[in-house]
């Protein structure tokens, strides 16, 4: 489904119709990289930076995009890059993040589980671990992709990628008991 | 034989954690990203592309038609095509000479084909014998046989060649 979608995008584009390929691409794509952003850097205002300069990047890389990778994996590389550009420049995410500030609990709840507490426990489990890590654990838990399409992604093997996503989830596990 | 698998009771197993986004947005957020972004990388819009399509064939269609129209004012084909025609037609025996009589009669055929291109009506009015009493005419002096003679002879015969 989706590489259709990513076929339809490269064709729109090479065929000149312009507005649908870039429609198509914003439908597709600006949600999926605003929360891959936003996973790491917490605010939205840096992540709207951010997620502009990728969507510029993208488009205008679009007409040199070969087809080496596929072209999902090509978008999810440029914003990863852009994110970890631009957390190297600005230090300051290691401070203090008010919850109320950037969070919106809406989880469901049942007679055991109260949604809208797990969910919190689970973001502020996420900022405990470093950027990287919290990276593979949102493209595997929330993106569902495979090891492979990770590792096209950010450069790492796929043995470095479990090893880093089973930490991920013991550390989150580990804060979620014992908090 | 089990495999062992250190996370298998896992929130990530057993989706006990709903996999949803909580991060606040401002409303709107992604529409207005999209149109800043595509008035930011100059989209062309698809509507403009084919209003500018559809001025373009209009405009060299005109302009074909005016170079038709053109064509047809400024050279008469008919008149090409005649002359072509008689000259593929022309009987040459020796290449190396065309006749005059022959290139002639042609010339004189082919101006019987000759359609004039306007008709002028021109209205005669009636004229009175005093009115052209009334005209002055030129003073012309008398040329006699002499006059003749003379012009004749001075002309220079050999200028002309047959």
């Amino acid at each position: 489904m989706s590489e259709q979608v990513d076929d339809q995008i490269l064709k729109y584009f090479r065929e000149g119709n312009q507005q649908e390929a870039f429609k198509l691409l914003m439908n597709t794509y600006q949600q999926r990289i605003y929360w891959q952003i936003r996973r790491i850097l917490i605010s939205h205002e840096d992540t709207d930076d951010v997620l502009q300069n990728t969507l510029i990047k993208i488009w205008k890389g679009l007409p040199a995009f070969k087809g080496d990778s596929k072209l999902f994996t090509w978008i999810f590389r440029i914003a990863s890059n852009e994110t970890f550009t631009f957390l190297e420049k600005n230090k300051k995410h290691s401070g203090h993040i008010d919850l109320d500030e950037c969070y919106q609990f809406s989880g469901t709840s049942s007679d055991h589980i109260d949604g809208s507490f797990i969910q919190q426990k689970l973001e502020q489990a996420l900022l405990q671990i470093p950027e990287k890590q919290r990276m593979v654990f949102h493209l595997k838990y929330y993106e569902d992709l495979k090891y492979t399409e990770i590792s096209e992604i950010l450069g790492t093997s796929v043995g470095a990628l479990k090893a880093n996503y089973h930490l991920a989830v013991k550390k989150i596990e580990e804060f979620i008991k014992t908090d | 034989m089990e495999t062992f698998n250190p996370h298998k009771d896992s929130f990530e197993n057993n989706n006990s954690i709903p996999k949803q986004n909580n991060f606040k947005i401002p409303e709107g957020y992604f529409d207005e990203l999209a149109s800043r972004l595509e008035d930011q990388l100059e989209i062309k819009k698809d509507s403009d592309k084919s209003k500018n399509g559809v001025l373009r064939v209009l405009m060299i269609n005109i302009s074909i038609a005016a170079a038709v129209v053109l064509g047809v004012f400024l050279f008469n084909p008919e008149k090409g095509t005649k002359l072509s025609d008689q000259i593929s037609k022309m009987e040459i025996e020796d290449p190396e000479t065309i006749y005059v009589e022959d290139y002639l009669i042609s010339m004189v055929s082919y101006t019987e084909d000759w359609q004039p291109l306007e008709y002028y009506e021109i209205e005669l009015l009636p004229v009175s014998e005093e009115e052209v009493l009334e005209i002055e005419m030129p003073v012309v002096d008398e040329v006699t046989s002499g006059d003749l003679t003379d012009f004749f002879e001075e002309e220079d015969y050999d200028d002309y060649e047959l």
